[in-house]
């Protein structure tokens, strides 16, 4: 008789994560592997949802199955999403290879004797009693002080960097070379 | 409403370089708005900002202080780091100067964007956590994607920004898989813990950890540009700005360089023989590869990229002595290198006009006829380069040779010997060109004051480390 434990479900839920993954990189309609992106996140979403990150599971759907897939459709559109036209080649069967040795190494990691416990301040009763989004306020804003404000400075320079690229006026190429 | 818990060891003088040097970088933005048409003030004033970084980098007495969880250390290594870091990019602001006016490169984010590179190689040359060490590394590649490509309307300048952002994206992705694996094995991020852990025998899941360390290597080795992950450099350094391009080959570089000192010599050593003969094997083939590559090279900044793949080749070997020697002979050789680099690259700037920059080596034929001087100046460096004595780059070499026989390396100092000889082949060339054809063009060199100091610099630094290196040996070996 096959019971559903926790261990399937989640078992179940990364294998189709996985899948989701392959069908990004496997589709030759731009639009279909931003769906497939999607459903990725969405799997993500819910494994984060099983390991008790209810906040996390809400951000990623949030900000990435949200916003971000959003922009992704947009600029799909506006580029026009054709189907690629793929060729046999050496490189995209070694690209494969690639991909078949890391998930390889993916199933490795789940073969592997239990990984060790993480300590902290954060137990599981202390997260029950006052939520996961303030649990992670509390570590983000006392422990991890400094790794926060970096990423306040990359994602400035992200955007210093992007002005600075886009306020030049820019000839095309193609104008460039008469 | 319970309030939030400070960390217990904030000590905001250990990360003052950090935050002095992102005032200054935020500020030349701002001043960028009242500077006008010239930017040359907010070179100046970026000048004045690595001055007083370097000044803070000694705010910390009784080394090694650990701090923030012990995520952030300032040690020897690091204060060292950090005067290389800014002897670098300000070297690379002088000679930025006049290449931004003649190249049209009217932008004051230039110079916010080369502190703030620095910012991010001065993380990663203090911080003993993975979080940290990946924000360092983020920020110093998305300063360097930007740079690359900051000639809107040049074709090699865009290919070497798109190249580098896709290749240096992808490398991303294995130092983060990387990190992730290691972060399940232990339990933690902390370096130090990590090297506790695996001391006292505590990981469980050993594979997790081995996986983790081959996917960190593979990531570092895409960010230092070794084999077989250096395909971006030749095209990136030939697409970039030439400043930028000697600025990518010394500061980032060594970066990344000691980031992986920091995770590979310092954190993982007891589990070396695992993955000391992979980084062996990727020594030695970033020796050869990157000489034999720079021989068939007929434009100067390409042979320059395959000479500088060849020379992670040698510095890898200080990783690979995973002692205090090892750190000693990687500040030695990053100082050295920082002056040959920046002296041949001030000299190519010279050499280039509006327009026409000069690029092939064909084009420097006879300049030793026209501008002896100058020749005189190129001769230097790439016989330093090349590690001649009684050159700075010999000692250099030596040192690091040295410190690779002591830990029984010996089969890889004599590759890297025999490298050294092939290596001598390429720069002779430059040489030969200079001194005994027939000019084929006519040079019209743009000197200017301020580049022709770089080269000073940059000949009295290769020279006098060259004979005199002890006051910098004992202060890289303290």
């Amino acid at each position: 008789m096959f019971e559903i434990t926790y261990e399937v479900v989640v078992f179940v839920l990364g294998i189709t994560a996985v899948l989701a993954a392959f069908g990004v990189i496997l589709c030759a309609s731009p639009i279909y592997c931003a769906l497939y992106l999607i459903g990725n996140m969405i799997c993500l979403a819910l494994l984060f949802l099983l390991f008790n990150a209810e906040f996390i599971a809400a951000v990623q759907i949030i900000v990435y199955a949200g916003a971000v897939m959003i922009l992704f459709l947009f600029i799909i559109a506006l580029l026009g999403g054709k189907k690629e036209i793929s060729e046999p080649s050496v490189q995209r069967s070694s690209a494969f290879t690639f991909v078949i040795l890391l998930f390889c190494e993916l199933l490795l990691a789940a073969a592997v004797k239990p990984t060790h416990p993480i300590t902290g301040d954060m137990a599981p009763d202390v997260v029950n009693a006052i939520g996961s989004a303030k649990a992670v306020g509390i570590e983000l804003f006392s422990r991890h002080l400094v790794p926060f404000e970096l990423a306040s400075i990359l994602l400035l320079i992200a955007t210093i960097g992007i002005i600075c690229l886009a306020k030049f006026s820019y000839l095309p190429a193609r104008r460039r070379l008469k | 409403m319970e309030p939030i818990l400070a960390p217990e060891s904030i000590d905001l003088v250990s990360i003052a370089p950090v935050l002095v040097l992102t005032v200054f970088a935020m500020g030349v933005m701002v001043l960028d708005l009242f500077a006008g048409k010239s930017k040359t003030l907010l070179a100046f004033v970026s000048i004045v900002g690595l001055l007083m970084t370097a000044i803070s980098a000694f705010a910390k007495v009784g080394l090694p202080v650990f701090s923030f969880n012990d995520s952030y250390t300032v040690d020897h290594l690091s204060v060292c780091f950090i005067l290389i870091f800014t002897l670098s990019s300000a070297l690379a602001i002088l000679i930025s100067i006049d290449y931004n006016d003649r190249e049209n490169i009217k932008a004051g984010e230039f110079y916010s964007l080369v502190l703030f590179c620095t910012v991010g190689m001065i993380v990663l040359a203090s911080s003993t956590d993975l979080i940290m060490i990946f924000l360092g590394i983020e920020i110093v590649s998305i300063c360097l994607y930007v740079l690359a490509g900051i000639r809107r309307n040049h074709l090699k300048s865009n290919e070497a920004a798109l190249k580098y952002f896709l290749l240096g994206a992808f490398a991303t992705g294995f130092l983060l898989y990387g990190m992730a694996l290691m972060y399940g094995a232990t339990g933690t991020t902390n370096l130090i813990s990590i090297a506790d852990l695996i001391k006292s025998d505590g990981v469980k899941s050993e594979p997790l950890l081995m996986i983790g360390a081959v996917l960190l290597l593979i990531g570092f080795g895409f960010k230092v540009a070794s084999v077989p992950f250096h395909m971006w450099a030749p095209d990136v350094y030939q697409g970039a700005p030439s400043p930028v391009t000697a600025f990518m080959a010394v500061g980032p570089k060594a970066a990344a360089l000691v980031a992986f000192f920091r995770v590979f010599a310092e954190t993982l050593p007891e589990i070396s023989f695992f993955w000391e003969t992979l980084l062996v094997t990727i020594s030695i083939l970033t020796m050869f590869i990157g000489n034999l590559g720079a021989i068939m090279q007929t434009n100067i900044k390409r042979l320059l990229a395959y000479s500088s793949v060849s020379h992670v080749g040698y510095i890898l070997m200080a990783v690979l002595v995973k002692n205090t020697l090892g750190s000693a002979s990687l500040i030695f050789y990053m100082v050295t290198y920082a002056f040959m680099i920046f002296g041949v690259f001030a000299i190519i700037i010279m050499l280039g006009r509006k327009g026409d920059e000069n690029l092939e080596i064909e084009g420097y034929s006879g300049l030793g006829f026209k501008h002896p001087v100058i020749a005189l100046c190129m001769t230097v460096f790439m016989l330093s380069l090349g590690g001649l004595p009684p050159l700075a780059g010999f000692v250099a070499k030596f040192y690091i040779f040295n410190a690779a026989l002591q830990e029984g390396f010996l089969m890889l100092v004599i590759i890297a010997v025999l490298n050294s000889a092939i290596s001598l082949y390429y720069y002779l060339k430059v040489i030969v060109y200079m001194y005994m054809k027939e000019p084929v063009r006519e040079f019209q060199l743009s000197i200017t004051p301020i580049t022709l100091f770089v080269v000073a610099l940059a000949i009295i630094g290769t020279i006098q480390l060259g004979i005199f290196p002890d006051p910098i040996l004992s202060l890289a070996q303290q």
